[in-house]
């Protein structure tokens, strides 16, 4: 593969970043292609959205590309470091020099895009290439060992390799130890803990966002995203109840969804349309934009099997699963992430609403209202859920001492309500007026909601003084119909809208600020990154433990298959 | 408000974490342990759920009984800085996988290596391939789950949370093991597993605290 030609324009086309971001990312690697491209996959979860040209594409069969072509660039690295015999940084100097054949694609014209997660940013330095291929993964990864991974993404360096290079890339420093950074990129590199989050990527220190929503990080994490086929819909995109059977297969025999319902289907047949339809005031802005369908040739790629399965547990008509799915997926696209209580919401909501409809539903919820919270990743849904608490020790700094010295933390406890905003643990009878509510007050209704909980089962919560009693906490806050009698949901709905919260609007943002930067910054710095290493040249699935000069590296099985050759530890 | 079963003083607390990929039955799993119940299409989990059972080990001298303090986690969320607080310090975890289907064994996999990884040492991981009443279904044989659990070490069995098979007798060894490997013990002071292993964000167990349990 020949890097040497490649201009910024190849660059702009396989990265699909704005022309001005891309000129200074390639520009700061001395127009080298190949430095360039792995700077910028070394950055890619912490570039923020708009410096995409399309934000809501994914990287897609450009981050195969950029794989491929990543791993030949490495390869050559080390080829020239071999034969010159010199330092990492030389080697990357000379890398204009021709490179072997490889067998990547030329790149789609897909952009990419990458998540706004707050990291920091790296000087310009030399990769280490001591090491043989490693993997290129999307997403952040954690070196745990002396072998330096690069990939798409943050990464996060434990090595303590005295004499390890320092980085390049295409930003200030942010390296806090002389010891750590073996890894290399244009961008970000976490070497300590307490580097990460704290700042974007590409040179900029701009403050974190509050409430980062980094599902496509958290999606790219899990494998490489496919890139989208929009199509036309094959399916009906009306309401559920237009399906001639629907009322009786799911209905009547009560699918999974409706498995609160209690007769209040029935009793709203006719209404409640008319009443959903309630839900699209203030959702207009975001109803004209079309959904944009999406084929989904590969069932077994990860997010369409997580939302088929999610379909299954929904509905039980193969139709009505189908059309589900395919709706979902589409607005997976849109969102660039999912979870799965944004299923739970789309499937009332088509009960009687189109999917156009839903989708303006959908989006009012997942971008202004909660906003983070449908996400594997759920960034955003741990920031709420601390703001209940700091909200709460105003309130109630009783309870809120009493939960501290249980160590009851919130985001374990109000993923049902904060995110699943209630279903599958409410009445239907009682779930409408709940959601009736939040459609019009948004995350401020939740918060009320959370706090009248508070006020309504402050005695209760308080008895509870031992941690081996503390399943009733978790049973109270998240109102286990065995421990939560139909009468306490009432009360606490009465309540809710009328709750004395005395902050909002920007004091609320300053808030959702202040606890990220407290409480989930911090931990995400220390949360375990997955790890990430290219297989075994020959089985191409385990660790590999051995390098071949022949062969390259492999793991134990293939090398004791291979005894003739000569291996080194790897 | 609907009252709360007491806790008996003498139970063993032990914390058991259930993990794997989506839709392969963990709250299936727990469930059917818990409350000797099959929902079929349970909703998927959002965030984790807690369930608690205890079991007399009466063939123990002396008899004793555990009570498993089962977290249940969704199996989509991989909110990384959340997943270890229901993992660290568990005395145990199930790591559990679908029998009909092959990429939910790669994910128990990984999920493997973040508990070596990230969580105590001495947590007696169970690699548990679910659904086996799905037989004409299968993706992943006996052998390949056996051959997986003795690689890293682990206990095994094949269950079905929709009869029951190997259900009980996964938590009856698990809660035996757990003794024999003095993870846990009748008689030791020990603090709640919850409150033990709820840390404030971001803590781990002292390496002090894990040097006083052996992994023998």
């Amino acid at each position: 593969m020949e890097f040497a030609s490649r201009s910024l324009e190849d660059f702009v086309t396989i990265t699909g970043l704005k022309p001005e971001f891309a000129k200074a990312c390639f520009e700061k690697q001395q127009s080298n292609y190949a430095a360039a491209l792995a700077s910028f996959v070394q950055s890619l979860a912490s570039i923020p959205k708009e410096y995409f040209l399309d934000a809501t594409r994914t990287t897609g069969d450009n981050g195969k590309n950029i794989n491929m072509q990543l791993k030949a660039i490495y390869q050559h690295a080390r080829q020239v470091k071999s034969t010159q015999q010199c330092d990492d940084a030389a080697a990357w100097k000379t890398y204009s020099a021709p490179l072997p054949t490889a067998t990547a694609a030329p790149a789609q014209p897909q952009p990419a895009a990458a998540s706004a997660a707050a990291v920091t940013s790296s000087t310009a330095a030399s990769p280490p290439l001591s090491q043989a291929p490693q993997q290129v993964v999307f997403g952040n990864t954690t070196n745990s060992t002396a072998t330096p991974t690069f990939g798409f993404g943050n990464t996060t360096s434990s090595s303590t390799k005295p004499s390890a290079p320092t980085t390049f890339g295409f930003g200030t420093s942010s390296s806090a130890t002389t010891s750590a950074p073996t890894t290399f990129g244009f961008g970000n590199t976490a070497p300590t803990s307490t580097a990460a989050s704290a700042s974007f990527g590409f040179g900029n220190n701009k403050p974190a966002a509050p409430a980062v929503t980094s599902g496509i990080a958290e999606a790219a994490a899990e494998q490489v995203k496919p890139v989208p086929v929009y199509a036309e819909p094959t399916h009906f995109t009306g309401p559920f109840f237009s399906m001639p059977n629907f009322w009786e297969q799911e209905v009547v025999e009560r699918a999974p969804l409706l498995n609160l319902d209690y007769g209040f289907l029935e009793r709203n047949r006719d209404t409640l349309k008319q009443r959903l339809e309630q839900w699209l005031k203030g959702a207009e802005f975001y109803i004209d934009s079309p959904v944009q369908y999406v084929a989904m040739p590969d069932k077994d790629e990860y997010y369409a099997r997580v939302i088929i399965k999610d379909a299954e547990r929904t509905f039980f008509g193969a139709e009505h699963r189908e059309k589900f799915y395919m709706f979902i997926y589409a607005m997976y696209f849109e969102f660039g992430s999912y979870g799965q209580a944004m299923s739970y919401l789309a499937g009332l909501c088509l009960l009687v609403l189109t999917e156009q409809q839903t989708a303006a539903i959908l989006r009012r919820v997942a971008k202004a209202y909660i906003p983070g919270h449908w996400a594997g990743e759920a960034v955003g849904f741990a920031t709420s859920a601390w703001v209940v608490e700091k909200i709460m020790r105003d309130e109630f700094p009783d309870v809120a001492e009493h939960f501290h010295k249980l160590n009851f933390w919130p985001d374990t406890y109000l993923q049902k309500i904060l995110s699943g905003l209630c279903i599958h643990v409410l009445r239907f009878e009682d779930l409408f007026v709940f959601l009736d509510a939040f459609m019009k007050g948004g995350f401020v209704y939740l918060l009320k909601f959370c706090l009248s909980m508070i006020e309504h089962f402050r005695t209760h919560l308080l008895k509870v003084t031992t941690a081996e009693r503390m399943n009733e906490l978790y049973e109270i806050m998240r109102l286990d119909s065995r421990a939560v009698d139909r009468a306490d949901v009432t009360k606490i709905l009465q309540r809710a809208p009328n709750f004395p919260l005395k902050v909002g609007g920007s004091d609320l943002d300053i808030l959702r600020s202040e606890v990220y930067q407290d409480k989930v910054a911090p931990r995400i710095a220390r949360a375990p990154k997955t790890e990430a290493f290219e297989p075994c040249e020959l089985c191409e699935k385990k660790r590999p433990k051995w390098w071949s000069e022949e062969i390259g590296a492999v793991c134990d099985d293939c090398k004791a298959k291979n005894p003739n050759e000569t291996y080194t530890a790897y | 408000m609907a009252s709360a079963s007491p806790t008996r003083a003498k139970d063993i607390p032990a914390k058991i974490v259930v993990l794997g990929e989506s839709a392969v039955g963990k709250s299936s799993l727990a469930l059917r342990f818990v409350r000797r119940d099959f929902i079929p299409n349970q909703e998927a989990t959002i965030g984790a759920s807690f369930l608690s059972r205890s079991v007399s080990l009466v063939d123990e001298s002396p008899p004793v009984t555990i009570k498993f303090e089962i977290w249940d986690t969704a199996g989509q969320e991989r909110y990384r800085a959340l997943a270890p607080m229901y993992y660290r310090g568990a005395a145990g975890a199930l790591v559990v996988y679908d029998i009909t289907s092959a990429d939910s064994l790669r994910k128990a996999e990984s999920w493997i290596g973040e508990l070596r990884r990230n969580a105590d040492p001495q947590t007696v991981v169970v690699l548990v391939g679910n659904k086996c009443d799905l037989e004409s279904m299968r993706q992943v044989s006996i052998q390949q789950g056996q051959d997986l659990a003795e690689k890293e070490e682990l206990l095994f069995y094949e269950t079905s949370a929709k009869d029951g098979t190997n259900v009980d007798a996964l938590f009856t060894n698990l809660g035996k093991t757990l003794l024999s490997r003095g993870v846990i013990a009748s008689g030791v002071d020990r603090r709640s597993t919850m409150s033990r292993n709820l840390q404030p964000p971001g803590s781990r167990t002292p390496k002090s605290e894990q040097q006083k349990r052996c992994d023998c």
